[in-house]
């Protein structure tokens, strides 16, 4: 797969980060980016699957809904979108994950806070591979 | 070179898969759903990756999760299988527009021949017989009728971009052409997203031969000799035999020689089918399965030839280490497929062995059989000098199969394998129900 120079590629996350854009396109000879805001687009691109563990009363773990790479920050340098003990409302995002050279946000379903980050940022997750451990709110 | 493959599937043809890479030295990557978490293919792949739940739509076809997976896990090709996405051009063209390899033909081969229309008029120019009838999709229900008058009734209206009997109605007469046209329509859109529809005559219980190929797509094509697939319940097949009994040696010939002209007209790369109705002494193109079989190990057997091994050299750009002059066909083989009559745990298993019984299989006893997927556990496959002491392997063979669990279509096969309608060889795809319902009449 094609990867482009990362400093334009941050730069592409970050602006549209801030913007109040639903979906970014961009074509070049070489690469195409496509950016899209989790939620507004007929389909929705990701959604939170949580499963109970039973040893821990009340913990709850979200799954990745794909396969790709997860990111726990919108840019390298830029500040995570949760840490341990962060509370979250229900369409916070919580991670990343680049797939198809897409970034699907991955948004909470429901009130909570994180107990634990469960997946190593910039590695591979698959389908079901648990992400955080949280406790609903 | 290919140092690693993402295998695409499940179950034997994943199995399959996996050993092929073994013997060639490749890593292999098992893409499963969470249902198939446990299989033997996952057990015995070098890797495997979770792509997905277990309906199939949110696994297995899951073009986006697969591709992702390969590229993550530095595959350099993928390995699509039989059903699900092998004969998916879009997906064929996205793996490579990833920059990996597809293990199959190129991905306009594959829209070329998966548009039934299309192909018949490909054949026809490669100069295939194909059954009278439209060359051209059907405009309306008027174009229907007029068709079916000039072919003469029973017709059949096909789905142009089907397959597996789905979209496909028998009409014999005027009267119930209109409503077969409507539900043809409908059931091609709900299957293929296409309601294109074309009409053929329909020849009352042909056999249904096929030509096996391999093609490296830089101009040796070589065929594996062909597989009499008849006995069929439902268009499902249920025996699969080579050579075809009482094929004439003219046909033979006439039908390799035919398949072996369209898949050089094609350009095409791979393992590949060509199918075909055989009614009396007359054979007529059916359609191009552009992927690996499921009674591909048939071939093997009679040919020497490992198709899936062969298919990954294809895919690495290898040109075949052997032309038709090299194929002896030798012997007779015969395939047997053990069905589930439904989902559950499995028991005990006991599978056959000893002299010339080959056994393709991924089940083991107490393992469970997830409810999403195709229902085939086993495919026993024997060799042997002549049909006739083929079929008494066979018997032996399936004397000693033991799936506990769950409900089997086993003692049906054994019933089909002892008739005498089977055993003369005077096989079509009526035979089944011929059997069947004999045993019904008298029991």
């Amino acid at each position: 797969m094609e990867t482009l120079e990362s400093p334009a590629i941050e730069t592409l996350f970050a602006l549209f980060e801030q913007s109040s854009l639903c979906e970014f396109e961009l074509s070049t000879e070489r690469y195409t980016v496509k950016m899209k805001r989790a939620g507004t687009g007929e389909v929705p691109l990701v959604h939170t699957e949580a499963k109970p563990i039973e040893s821990a009363l009340e913990v709850e773990v979200i799954t990745s809904p794909i396969v790709g790479t997860f990111y726990l920050t919108p840019a390298p340098d830029a500040p995570p979108y949760v840490g341990v003990g962060s509370t979250v409302k229900a369409g916070d995002v919580l991670c990343t994950i680049e797939a198809m050279k897409l970034m699907n946000q991955l948004e909470a379903e429901f009130p909570c806070r994180i107990v634990k980050i469960l997946a190593k940022p910039e590695t591979m997750v698959e389908f079901g591979f648990p992400l955080f451990e949280v406790k609903r709110l | 070179m290919i140092g690693k493959i993402l295998i695409a599937n499940r179950g034997e043809i994943a199995l399959r898969i996996v050993r092929a890479c073994r013997d060639l030295g490749i890593r292999s990557v098992v893409a499963h759903s969470t249902a198939d978490r446990d299989s033997l293919a996952c057990a015995l792949a070098d890797e495997r990756v979770c792509i997905g739940a277990g309906p199939a739509e949110q696994s297995y076809l899951r073009g986006d999760n697969i591709i992702m997976a390969a590229c993550l896990l530095r595959c350099d090709a993928i390995h699509p299988g039989i059903g699900f996405l092998s004969e998916n051009a879009a997906f064929a063209r996205q793996v490579e527009e990833a920059g990996l390899i597809f293990i199959g033909p190129e991905s306009r081969t594959i829209a070329l021949v998966g548009n039934k229309v299309e192909a018949r008029r490909l054949a026809a120019e490669a100069g295939v017989p194909i059954t009278p009838g439209g060359e051209e999709a059907l405009l309306d229900l008027d174009d229907a009728k007029r068709s079916a008058r000039a072919l003469g009734y029973p017709v059949i209206i096909k789905a142009s971009a089907g397959g597996g009997g789905r979209g496909m109605r028998i009409v014999t007469g005027e009267a119930g052409l209109e409503s077969a046209y409507r539900l043809a329509k409908k059931e091609a859109l709900l299957f293929f997203a296409d309601d294109g529809l074309h009409l053929e005559r329909y020849i009352q219980n042909p056999r249904h031969v096929e030509v096996q190929l391999l093609s490296d797509g830089q101009g040796t094509v070589v065929n594996l000799g062909e597989r009499d697939c008849s006995i069929q319940k439902r268009h499902q097949k249920l025996f699969e035999e080579s050579p075809a009994p009482g094929l004439d040696s003219a046909m033979r010939e006439a039908m390799a020689s035919a398949s072996s002209s369209l898949f050089r007209k094609l350009g095409y790369r791979g393992a590949g089918t060509v199918e075909f109705l055989v009614d009396g002494s007359s054979f007529y193109f059916m359609e191009v399965n552009a992927r690996l079989q499921v009674e591909h190990p048939v071939s093997e057997l009679v040919s020497g030839v490992d198709l899936v091994r062969s298919q990954i050299e294809i895919a690495q750009g290898k040109p075949l280490a052997f032309t038709q002059r090299d194929i002896a066909l030798t012997g007779y083989a015969l395939e047997c497929r053990i069905n589930a009559l439904g989902a559950g745990t499995i028991g005990r298993v006991r599978m056959p062995a000893g002299p010339q019984v080959r056994v393709d299989t991924a089940i083991e006893s107490n393992s469970t059989l997830p409810a999403y997927y195709d229902s085939l556990l086993a495919k026993i496959i024997v060799s042997a000098k002549s049909r006739e002491e083929g079929l008494s392997v066979m018997e032996r063979a399936l004397g000693e199969v033991i799936v506990e669990g769950v409900e089997t279509n086993l003692d049906e096969q054994r019933e089909i394998l002892a008739s005498k309608l089977f055993r003369c060889g005077k096989v079509h795809t009526g035979l089944y129900d011929e059997v069947i319902k004999k045993r019904r009449h008298n029991g």
